[in-house]
C-alpha cells in the first residue's frame, strides 16, 4: 500500500500581522493511498480548498504552515518549509474550480496544450507536440477541431475538459479537482464527474475531488473526508459515510440536501458555520449540534477510529 | 381556478456577432414556440441546463428581452405588447428573485435604501413603507438592525434572502425566481428554499421556479416543465414527472449517471434530442412535435402523438 | 452618494500616499505642486504690485527692467511687474484647470451614463457626437469656440469643458454599459425608478473611482492648452491686460534678444506646472493600471 499523500499534524493559516495567524486548518492527520478517489466535502469556508491547495503545492508565499505533508514519502511540507518544486505541477496537478481562469483567453487551445507539452517534454518534435495535444483532446473527449478553438468559442464543459486536458499534460499521479463541477449545471456534472472517474482508473491517478455536491460526491469517490471548520470530522469509505452518517454535522448536511420523492421537511441548520479565526471552543460544531453536552464545550474531541471509519465526536468515545 | 400567467408560443432570439473578426450578426434562438401555464397558487418548476432559454423566459415576462413572437398574458394584460408605464404599474404584482446577489444588490448600497426602492413608484407615507420593512425582515427571519448594513457586509445567504424580501415587499401576486439557490451552501439552500415554502403560504403567492438541479426544483414544485434548447418537452405533476416520465430527455435528466456518452443536441428546429434518441422516428426528422396531452400531463413527442393516434383508430 | 465619494477620495488618498512612498519623481511633484497652488491661492494678495498684476496699471517710464530689488523678476514691456504677473496668471490658471476639470467631469458621467442607460435613439445619438467632438483636434476647436463667443478668458474656459467633457463621457458611457447588464441596475428601472435616480445611486458611484483618477492626470494637459490657446491665438484685444502664462510668453518673444527675463520667468513657470501636473496625474494614473508600468508602449 503505497500513500501517496501523507499529512501529520498539518496546520494551515494566514499571518494577520506579525503576532497573529489565522489558523484555517489545523492538526490535519491525513492517509490517502495512491489509486484511490478521495473526497473532501464540507461547505464553503471550511478550509477544503485550502487543503487541495496545500497538497497540489499552491498555497499563497504568506501563508503560515506547520506539521508535515508528505508526497510519496517525500517531505514537501515540513513546519514551515514548502519545497514543491519537484512534484508541483508534475506529480500534482490541479484543476481549478472556474475553467475560465485557467485558460488563457488569448491562446488557443491547442497552443496553451503545446506550451505545456513543450514544457514538460522539450525533446519532442513539432509534430510529435501536436499529436500529443490531439491525444489528450481525445482522452477528453472533444473533438480535434477544439485544438483551433479560443476558450470563449467553448461551453462551460468543454472549457472545464480543456482544463483536465491541460492538467494531464505531465502525466501527474495525483490530481486535485477543486470544485470542477460547481459551476456547471446538474446535468453536466455527471458528464466531467464519469470523465474524471474514466481517466482516473485508466491512468491509475490518485483523485483528490473536493466538492460540496453529495450526490457526484457518491458517484465519485471510493472514499471520503467530511471537513468543517478547518477539520475532518468523519472520514471512511463513501457509502458508509452517506447511508449511515455518524457525525452529527453530517447527518444535518445529509437531511438538507433535497431528496427526490421525498416530502420531508428539509433540515436547516441553525446558524453558520464559523470563519477562521473565530473557531468556537472545544467541538467546532457544538454551537450548531442538536446532541451537544458538556464536554463538547470545552473539548477539542479526538479523531477516534470506529469499526468502519473515523469520526470526531464524543458521542462515540467510550 | 384560472391562470395567473399564461404564455403561448413565446419565440425569443439574440443575435450573436460572427467570426472572428466580429463581423456580421447571426440570430440564435433562445425560446422556441413556448407554451406555459402558470395556475394561481401553485409553484411551476422549469428544469433545464444552460442554454435551454429556461432563464430568457423570466426575463420576457419581465421585460428585460422582448420576444419576437408570441404572447405573455399575466391576469388579461398581454406583457409583450404594453407600454412602460403599464409595465411600471405591473411590476409591483411580479416580483423577481434573480441568481446572483452580489450582482443583484449594489454592494455599496445600505439595505434599507435596498427595500426602499420598490416602493419608492408608489408613493406610500414614510408609516406605510416602515411598516412594510420591518414586516418583510421579520418575515424572512432576518435582523430588523440589518438594514443600517451595507450589502458588501453580508454573506451570500442573508443576500439572497435580502433579495427575496425585495421581491415581496410590493406585495406581489407572482415571483419569478431565477435559481435563487444555486449559487448558495448546501444548509443555506435548505434554509432558502424552507423560506420560499413558508412565505408562498403566508402570502398566497405563485412561484415560478427556474433551476437546473431537478431535485431542488421537485422540492418546492407543484408542477414541472422540461425545457431543452429552447423548447418545452414535457410539463406534469411533479411526482408523477418523477416516477414515470414520458419524454427520453426527462428520463436522462433523472438518471444522469445512465448516460455515459457526451450527448449532443442538435441546435436546428427539430428536436434537440434526434442525435441519440432511441426511438427516433420518420417525424422526428421533419418538425419539431406538436403538443400532445395525455390527463394532466403535457408532453412533446413524434412518439406519443403515433402512439395515441393508433389508439383512437 | 456622498458616503461614497468620500470613500473614493480615501482611496486615492492612499494611493497618493503609496506613490509617495514608492518614487522620488512623485515627491518632488507632489511638492512643486504644493508650493504652485500655495502661490496661486495667496498670489494676489502678496503679489507687490497688484495693480500692475491684474493689469490695470501700466507704467512705460520702467519697462523693460532687469529684475532689481523693486521689480524680484523685473517688468515687461509695459512696465508691469513680472512678479506680480505671474502670481494672478497662476491664480487664473489653476482655478480655470480646476474649473475646467469638475465641470467636464461631472458633465462627462451623467451623459455618458445616460447615453447607456437611455433610448437607444438617444445612446446612438450621444455616442456619435462624443466621436465627433474627440476626432476634431480640440485645441483648435476650444480656441475656434472661444473666437465665436467672444474671446474673452471666459469663453475659453467654457469652450474647453465643451471640447473636455466628451473624452469623460465617452470612459462613463462604456463603464456604465457593462454596469447596464447587471440586476441591480435593471431591477430599480423595472419597478419605474427614473433614469436620473439610476446614474445617480448605482451607476455613478461605481465608475467614480477610475474617472477620478483620469481627471486627476489631466490637470496638466488643461493647464498646458489654456496657455497654448493663449500662446497661439491671443484672446481678443482687450485681454493683453488680463494676466496669462500664455500671453506673456507670446508677447515676450518680441523683445527677448533685449530683455530675456521677460521670457524666461513664465517661461520656466510654464514648465514646471506642467512637468509637476504632469508627472503626478500620470503617476497616479500607472498606480491605478500597473499594467502600464511593465509596458510602457501602452500609454500611446
Amino acid at each position: 500500500m503505497v500513500l501517496a499523500i501523507q499529512s501529520k499534524k498539518l496546520s494551515i493559516g494566514y499571518e494577520v500581522d506579525e503576532t497573529t495567524t489565522l489558523w484555517v486548518v489545523e492538526n490535519l492527520d491525513l492517509e490517502v493511498e495512491h489509486g484511490i478517489t478521495f473526497c473532501l466535502i464540507g461547505e464553503s469556508g471550511c478550509g477544503k480548498s485550502t487543503i487541495g491547495n496545500a497538497i497540489a503545492g499552491l498555497l499563497q508565499p504568506y501563508a503560515k504552515t506547520s506539521g508535515k505533508l508528505l508526497i510519496f514519502d517525500r517531505i514537501v511540507i515540513d513546519d514551515n518549509n514548502r519545497k514543491f518544486n519537484s512534484v508541483r505541477g508534475k506529480v500534482v496537478v490541479k484543476i481549478p474550480q472556474d475553467p475560465a481562469s485557467s485558460l488563457n483567453p488569448f491562446t488557443t487551445i491547442g497552443e496553451q496544450l503545446s506550451i505545456a507539452i513543450k514544457h514538460h517534454y522539450s525533446n519532442l518534435s513539432e509534430k510529435d507536440v501536436k499529436n500529443k495535444a490531439l491525444e489528450l483532446l481525445e482522452e477528453v473527449r472533444l473533438e480535434k477541431d477544439v485544438y483551433n478553438f479560443y476558450p470563449h468559442q467553448l461551453s462551460g464543459g468543454m472549457k472545464q475538459r480543456a482544463a483536465i486536458a491541460l492538467a494531464l499534460v505531465p502525466e501527474p499521479k495525483i490530481v486535485v479537482a477543486d470544485e470542477p463541477t460547481s459551476a456547471l449545471d446538474a446535468y453536466l456534472r455527471f458528464t466531467i464527474a464519469s470523465l474524471l472517474k474514466k481517466l482516473q482508473k485508466e491512468w491509475e491517478l490518485t483523485l483528490v475531488f473536493i466538492t460540496h455536491d453529495i450526490s457526484v460526491a457518491h458517484y465519485v469517490c471510493d472514499r471520503v473526508a467530511v471537513v468543517y471548520a478547518g477539520r475532518v470530522v468523519e472520514v471512511g469509505r463513501t457509502e458508509k459515510i452517506l447511508s449511515v452518517p455518524k457525525h452529527p454535522y453530517t447527518e444535518l448536511l445529509l437531511e438538507s440536501v433535497p431528496k427526490r420523492l421525498s416530502k420531508k421537511r428539509l433540515t436547516d441548520i441553525p446558524g453558520m458555520p464559523p470563519p477562521p479565526g473565530k473557531y468556537p471552543s472545544g467541538c467546532k460544531f457544538h454551537p450548531r449540534c442538536p446532541f451537544v453536552f458538556d464536554r463538547c464545550k470545552y473539548e477539542e474531541p479526538l479523531l477516534i477510529k470506529l469499526n468502519d471509519r473515523f469520526v470526531r465526536c464524543w458521542k462515540y468515545y467510550g | 381556478m384560472g391562470n395567473i400567467l399564461k404564455i403561448e408560443n413565446l419565440y425569443v432570439s439574440y443575435t450573436v456577432p460572427m467570426g472572428h473578426l466580429r463581423y456580421g450578426y447571426r440570430k440564435v434562438w433562445a425560446v422556441k414556440g413556448v407554451d406555459l401555464e402558470v395556475p394561481a397558487g401553485i409553484t411551476l418548476g422549469i428544469v433545464g441546463g444552460s442554454g435551454s432559454g429556461k432563464s430568457t423566459i423570466l426575463k420576457a415576462v419581465l421585460g428585460f428581452v422582448k420576444p419576437e413572437k408570441g404572447k405573455i398574458i399575466f391576469k388579461s394584460f398581454d406583457l409583450s405588447k404594453i407600454s412602460g408605464r403599464e409595465r411600471r404599474r405591473i411590476a409591483r404584482e411580479v416580483g423577481y428573485v434573480p441568481q446572483e446577489p452580489s450582482q443583484s444588490i449594489n454592494p455599496k448600497m445600505r439595505i434599507y435604501d435596498v427595500l426602499v426602492e420598490p416602493l419608492k413608484p408608489l408613493k406610500l407615507p414614510s408609516d406605510e413603507i416602515k411598516r412594510r420593512i420591518d414586516n418583510v425582515l421579520e418575515m424572512l427571519d432576518l435582523d430588523p438592525d440589518v438594514e443600517n448594513r451595507y450589502a458588501k457586509e453580508l454573506s451570500g445567504g442573508m443576500l439572497q434572502r435580502i433579495a427575496i424580501a425585495r421581491a415581496i415587499i410590493t406585495k406581489p401576486s407572482i415571483l419569478l425566481l431565477d435559481e435563487p439557490t444555486s449559487n448558495l451552501d448546501i444548509s443555506i439552500q435548505a434554509q432558502i428554499l424552507n423560506m420560499l415554502i413558508d412565505l408562498k403560504q403566508e402570502l398566497n403567492l405563485t412561484y415560478l421556479f427556474v433551476s437546473h438541479d431537478i431535485d431542488v426544483v421537485s422540492y418546492i414544485a407543484n408542477r414541472i416543465a422540461i425545457m431543452i434548447n429552447g423548447r418545452v418537452v414535457e410539463v406534469g405533476d411533479t411526482e408523477k414527472i418523477l416516477t414515470e416520465p414520458l419524454h427520453p430527455y426527462t428520463s436522462a435528466l433523472l438518471n444522469p449517471e445512465k448516460i455515459t456518452e457526451k450527448v449532443k443536441t442538435s441546435n436546428n428546429d427539430l428536436c434537440p434530442i434526434l442525435t441519440w434518441c432511441p426511438w427516433r422516428l420518420d417525424l422526428c426528422s421533419k418538425s419539431f412535435p406538436p403538443r400532445l396531452q395525455i390527463s394532466d400531463r403535457y408532453i412533446y413527442c413524434w412518439k406519443y402523438i403515433k402512439q395515441n393516434t393508433i389508439s383512437i383508430s | 452618494m456622498n458616503s461614497h465619494i468620500y470613500a473614493v477620495l480615501k482611496d486615492i488618498g492612499l494611493m497618493i500616499k503609496r506613490t509617495w512612498r514608492k518614487r522620488l519623481a512623485f515627491r518632488l511633484a507632489c511638492l512643486l505642486i504644493a508650493i504652485v497652488v500655495v502661490l496661486a491661492v495667496l498670489g494676489p494678495h502678496i503679489a507687490p504690485y497688484p495693480r500692475q498684476g491684474m493689469g490695470i496699471e501700466i507704467d512705460r517710464s520702467k519697462a523693460l527692467r532687469p529684475p532689481s530689488f523693486d521689480h524680484l523678476l523685473g517688468t515687461d514691456s509695459l512696465g508691469r511687474d513680472i512678479l506680480s504677473r505671474i502670481l494672478f496668471a497662476l491664480n487664473r490658471a489653476i482655478t480655470t484647470c480646476v474649473i475646467v476639470i469638475a465641470v467636464s467631469l461631472i458633465l462627462g458621467i451623467f451623459i455618458g451614463s445616460y447615453a447607456a442607460i437611455g433610448s437607444r435613439i438617444l445612446e446612438v445619438l450621444i455616442s456619435y457626437l462624443i466621436e465627433l467632438f474627440l476626432a476634431l483636434p480640440s485645441v483648435l476647436l476650444a480656441a475656434l469656440l472661444s473666437i465665436l463667443m467672444g474671446g474673452t478668458y471666459e469663453s475659453i474656459l467654457i469652450a474647453l469643458i465643451i471640447t473636455w467633457f466628451p473624452w469623460y463621457a465617452r470612459i462613463a458611457y462604456l463603464q456604465a454599459r457593462s454596469l447596464r447588464e447587471l440586476d441591480f441596475v435593471r431591477i430599480p428601472m423595472y419597478y419605474g425608478l427614473s433614469k436620473w435616480y439610476v446614474i445617480q445611486k448605482h451607476i455613478a458611484p461605481n465608475i467614480v473611482a477610475p474617472m477620478l483618477i483620469e481627471a486627476l492626470s489631466d490637470t496638466g494637459s488643461v493647464v498646458l492648452e489654456i496657455s497654448t490657446i493663449t500662446f497661439l491665438f491671443g484672446i481678443g484685444i482687450k485681454s493683453i491686460e488680463e494676466p496669462d502664462l500664455g500671453m506673456m510668453i507670446a508677447y515676450s518673444l518680441r523683445d527677448i534678444t533685449t530683455a530675456p527675463w521677460t521670457f524666461v520667468a513664465p517661461a520656466v513657470i510654464l514648465a514646471l506646472i506642467a512637468i509637476s501636473f504632469t508627472l503626478f496625474g500620470e503617476m497616479i494614473y500607472e498606480e491605478y493600471h500597473p499594467v502600464l508600468k511593465k509596458r510602457w508602449w501602452l500609454w500611446f
